[in-house]
């Protein structure tokens, strides 16, 4: 009997895709291939420059200083296979940051407020050291990690624990971690300014639990929940707040607690027929600070045969007002235990975009190295009309950036 | 010109290679690096060397880390993946671990308890490949390059001979077939596919130009337990061996390709098999259980006994440029 018209052009697809396969396949077989290196190390180097936009004339006093921050962010880590079942790495981050931040925000004469900048140009510089291992058995694995951070007015020293286990057969993964930052501010020239405390200490615990479920080949469905507690000095030391009429400028004050809770979904497919990856999140924060979020995530990687993939990507955020977020107090008002001006505990929205690209290659003289070379751009806005809740008057001093950054990365 | 036969042993069977060329030296230097490579190919994925890519891949099952693979291995992965898909599930590379069960050669049938105990480690879907990672996810799951590996073989050699500059000549590992070009006079190459039941017989003669030929039977390796013949098609559905088509022959411009739908023509059985290929339409030629013959090349010319002394075991070649007259070849 004959097989329906419909039926068979069902089918033909089959061989579409045996031949297809197999031509990518054929393509490389006559060369000679590197016998599998399965444990390798990994080293890689990168370079970003992060730049924020000036401020706009109309958000600052005339003539006032509109230049923001500029940080140039250099990377080197290792990686390296100690036995079957151990492996190290490290990250060493070497940051140079200058430019001028928001300092506090005063009413126009409309009463609009407008930012007003630290006058000086801060020069700082950050270096970084990470390390981490990981102890792999037939369940899963157990990661021990540590790290200091040193810039001149900031220490911080922080470590943790994180593990996953394997069951049903592998399809599912529970992850989970424990950590702790311990961190110390010397604010600069605590002397000039009375409203900058000269020492203080703030810590952090976290911890995290998450589960992975794989459904099919292609789909993998997470699921993850961070609890983090910060305590200790909170405040920014470097802003503060303005009160009409005032005979100085106050601090900047923030409760000294604050719990922080995240929910984050992700869904990985991956679409075979065009040789991509999609994952989409989707994650809710709220905070004992009356801050929440929502942000949803769209990435795309797209792979042109072995060696190219273009990933673009896009993100919205939006979050609304902390409980003590004030531009500015106002003339006579009585001054609230807790309060900040920084435009990042204000009501605001962001979107960012951005295009990632990767080159694989082998050197040709020894192919046993394969490199990664890879390249992204990324651009942020944010603003009062991109949030979801309603703002009344956007803080002046939301920021818009822009991130380079170019990487090698190789496999040996 | 002149034509160079080099007969070698490899990949477990009989092997050999058909080349025209200018000079003698030059086709001699073409055809040991063919036979390097085709060294090469059953070194890496032989499942019967330790130190072979398969073997590695197989001690790693169980292991979430996985095992980072080549390019080349990553290739027939992702074919792998393909076939396993285009075929319903039947094409499974996991099939491996039923080889620990079925030894042809001991002529012992495993007890159903066996077959299901080794059924636990077969299914790609408890595989999770991530190009270049690969996680076998069940402790003693295997890896059995078998069913393509041969095929691929054969394709990458007729690549390389290309490469070199050969426009003329014939790739025969161990019956599975590639032809380069046609005779240097334009004619095809005319192959013999054999007949299951009587291999030293040719059940059809078939020409072929540019393209790879495969076949796949139940005598290939076999044993019969108390007059039930169990082939070496494991479906890796039952962990039993396929019964249903004797043998499928597959025209198909890769011969990886062609052995691919020969291979899941035999797992789908008798009915589907023929339905399966009729549906490619590649030129095929089956065999039932009943010895019936069926499919586009069985009308091809049905003459021949393999000439005495050949040294092929799977199909038989005549290297002698076909005669002018006989039946045109079917072009895919």
């Amino acid at each position: 009997m004959r097989r329906s018209r419909r039926e068979r052009r069902r089918e033909r697809p089959a061989l579409r895709a045996l031949t297809s396969s197999a031509m990518a396949l054929l393509g490389i077989a006559g060369k000679a291939s590197a016998e599998t290196a399965i444990d390798h190390y990994e080293a890689s180097y990168s370079f970003s420059t992060y730049s924020e936009d000036e401020l706009e004339s109309s958000k600052t006093i005339p003539g006032g200083e509109r230049k923001r921050y500029d940080i140039k962010t250099q990377q080197v880590s290792l990686a390296a296979p100690i036995t079957e079942w151990l492996d190290f790495s490290m990250q060493v981050t070497h940051e140079t940051m200058t430019g001028a931040s928001p300092w506090y925000t005063t009413p126009d004469a409309a009463g609009s407020p407008i930012q007003i900048m630290s006058g000086a140009t801060i020069e700082d510089a950050r270096n970084d050291l990470n390390v981490h291992a990981n102890y792999y058995t037939e369940e899963g694995r157990l990661g021990f990690g540590g790290g200091y951070s040193k810039e001149n007015d900031y220490t911080a020293i922080n470590f943790g624990t994180d593990g996953e286990l394997l069951f049903n057969e592998k399809n599912t993964t529970l992850s989970g971690g424990l950590g702790g930052s311990f961190d110390e501010i010397m604010p600069t020239d605590a002397d000039l300014y009375p409203t900058r405390p000269k020492d203080k200490s703030k810590q952090s615990y976290n911890g995290f639990v998450g589960l992975s479920q794989v459904f099919d080949r292609r789909t993998i469905l997470q699921g993850s929940f961070t609890y983090n507690w910060n305590r200790g000095y909170l405040s920014d030391p470097y802003k503060q707040v303005f009160q009409v009429g005032g005979v100085q400028n106050y601090g900047d004050f923030r409760p000294n607690s604050r719990h922080q809770f995240a929910f984050l979904y992700r869904l990985n497919r991956h679409i075979e027929e065009t040789e991509s990856t999609v994952h989409l999140s989707y994650q809710y924060y709220i905070d004992t600070w009356g801050l929440s979020s929502h942000t949803f995530e769209l990435d795309w990687y797209q792979s042109f045969g072995d060696a190219i993939q273009i990933s673009p990507h896009i993100r919205y955020y939006t979050q609304n007002r902390a409980d003590f977020y004030v531009p500015y107090l106002r003339l006579g008002q009585r001054r609230p235990e807790d309060m900040s001006s920084d435009y990042r505990l204000s009501a605001y929205g962001a979107l960012s975009f951005g295009l990632k690209g990767e080159y694989l290659f082998h050197t040709p003289w020894f192919r046993d190295i394969e490199w990664r070379l890879h390249g992204s751009v990324e651009r942020y806005l944010s603003s009062g009309d991109l949030s979801l809740s309603s703002v009344s008057v956007a803080a002046p001093g939301l920021v818009s950036f822009t991130v380079f950054s170019v990487g090698l990365e190789t496999k040996f | 010109m002149l034509l160079g036969h080099y007969p070698f042993r490899a990949l477990g069977s009989p092997c050999e290679l058909h080349l025209w060329g200018e000079s003698r030296a030059d086709i001699d230097a073409i055809a040991e690096e063919a036979k390097s490579l085709v060294l090469r190919i059953e070194r890496k994925y032989s499942r019967y060397r330790d130190d072979s890519v398969v073997s590695e891949i197989n001690r790693s099952a169980g292991d979430a880390r996985g095992v980072r693979v080549d390019d080349e291995t990553a290739s027939l992965l992702d074919y792998a993946a393909t076939a396993f898909e285009h075929s319903g599930g039947l094409f499974d590379v996991t099939s491996g671990s039923l080889r620990r069960i079925w030894n042809f050669k001991s002529g012992r049938v495993p007890s159903p308890v066996e077959v299901t105990g080794a059924l636990r480690c077969v299914g790609w879907s408890r595989v999770r490949w991530e190009r270049p990672t690969l996680v076998l996810t069940v402790p003693g799951m295997e890896l059995d390059f078998g069913g393509f590996g041969k095929e691929w073989a054969v394709d990458a050699v007729a690549e390389l001979c290309r490469s070199r500059g050969v426009r003329h000549g014939m790739v025969d590992l161990g019956g599975d077939l590639r032809a380069i070009g046609p005779h240097p006079d334009g004619r095809p190459w005319l192959v013999g596919v054999r007949d299951p039941r009587a291999p030293e017989r040719a059940l059809a003669s078939v020409p072929l130009f540019d393209q790879g030929l495969a076949t796949s039977g139940d005598y290939e390796r076999c044993m019969v337990v108390d007059g039930v013949r169990y082939t070496h098609i494991l479906d890796p559905r039952t962990g039993w061996p396929v019964t249903g088509l004797r043998s499928a022959s597959v025209i198909a411009p890769q011969c990886l390709v062609a052995g691919t739908a020969t291979t899941i023509a035999l797992l789908k059985g008798a009915r589907d098999g023929v339905r399966f290929l009729d549906s490619l339409g590649l030129p095929s030629l089956r065999m039932d259980a009943d010895g019936r013959v069926s499919g586009t090349l069985a009308g091809a010319r049905r003459p021949c006994r393999t000439p005495a002394g050949s040294r092929l075991a799977g199909s038989e070649i005549d290297a002698a440029p076909a005669r002018a007259g006989r039946s045109a070849p079917r072009r895919t």
